[in-house]
């Protein structure tokens, strides 16, 4: 193997299938940031973030289980490395978060508790309840759900990534494979249907 | 199909997610997939965090740095005890002084690169053909950081 010459993913992926041990180190040494990045955010989408030490151990978990398990031959496009690796990452640190047994957010702790050290009562948000408030929310949360099941899949799928993730138009059309333009018509026109469905809602 | 019943419909793989988003996915089986996350809610979400990091780590120049950090840190301790060692022969009077940073850089050396401590157990157990020794090795390593609490 040439050392000054890189080396392109798919190479490197059917050397490490061989068990090849060098390309195995240049693997994990390519892509252990993409894990580490990939955890991160698939954690963050559920309020969740893990100490550095457990990052560290997750990425250890990622690499032993694609070694062991063999899963780089389940890789259709070994020039599409970079989505599976961080996928696989994502799908096991919620596996991880689950089986960890240290999550202070999982334990109930009482209205009048502590939490921390502090007061729970101090440390919660306060505002004057209403209850015609919580109402009114969960109706509108329930017209809106109901408004964006009711239109067509492609329309669904992109006032989803839009609204409820943030994404811009840019990143849609990346994701879904679309041009900028057919994006922002789906999005203006989704739009219009939900304006439709709320127009009645007070 | 309903929205539960997509939803309950087997959801798309992890090579199935990963190829949608690198364009490789076309046809009924991008229809499938694109009807299956428009409808669940832990799939798109997959989706958009992987996105999101592939995206993120590609503008880092990720790949790039990560090996040049990780070979750089590698190559410093291991260039450093080689030195080390060769001077413990080339100054004889402080050759036990040498010989004693040699080690430490080694054993530093070793100790940082975690991956290649990783590849060597590995390597190790699976030459000797022992399946018994892999899983131990493997429990070995998902076993030891947890001592540091």
């Amino acid at each position: 193997m040439r050392k000054n010459r890189p080396m392109d993913d798919r190479t490197l992926v059917e050397a490490c299938i061989n068990k090849n041990l060098d390309s195995w180190s240049l693997l994990i040494s390519k892509y252990s940031g993409l894990v580490n990045i990939a955890a991160d955010c698939r954690l963050k989408k559920y309020g969740f973030t893990l100490p550095k030490e457990d990052i560290e151990d997750l990425r250890q978990n990622v690499f032993t289980a694609i070694w062991q398990e063999g899963k780089l031959k389940n890789v259709a496009h070994l020039d599409n490395i970079s989505h599976w690796i961080a996928m696989v990452a994502g799908n096991m640190a919620i596996n991880y978060v689950r089986k960890s047994s240290n999550r202070d957010a999982l334990k109930a702790v009482p209205i009048d508790g502590k939490f921390k050290g502090k007061d729970l009562a101090g440390l919660l948000p306060s505002r004057p309840l209403r209850a015609e408030d919580d109402t009114s929310e969960a109706e509108l949360g329930r017209k809106i759900d109901s408004a964006i099941r009711r239109l067509p899949c492609r329309e669904k799928l992109i006032i989803k990534l839009h609204l409820f993730h943030g994404k811009k138009y840019e990143d849609i059309a990346e994701i879904l494979n679309l041009p900028n333009g057919t994006v922002s018509s789906y999005v203006k026109r989704a739009k219009e249907k939900l304006k439709v469905a709320l127009k009645d809602f007070k | 199909m309903t929205d539960t019943k997509i939803v309950k419909a087997a959801h798309p793989s992890e090579r199935e997610l990963s190829d949608y988003l690198g364009h490789f996915t076309s046809g009924d089986a991008r229809k499938r997939i694109e009807e299956h996350i428009a409808c669940c809610p832990e799939c798109l979400t997959a989706m958009v965090s992987t996105y999101e990091a592939v995206k993120m780590f590609k503008e880092d120049g990720g790949a790039k740095k990560g090996k040049g950090n990780f070979m750089k840190k590698i190559n410093i301790y291991l260039i450093l005890a080689t030195i080390s060692f060769l001077l413990s022969f080339a100054v004889p009077q402080y050759f036990a002084q040498f010989l004693v940073a040699a080690t430490l850089l080694g054993i530093k050396w070793i100790s940082d690169a975690k991956s290649t401590k990783m590849l060597v157990m590995i390597y190790d157990a699976w030459k000797r053909g022992a399946k018994e020794e892999m899983s131990q090795v493997f429990s070995k390593i998902e076993s030891g950081p947890k001592n540091r609490l």
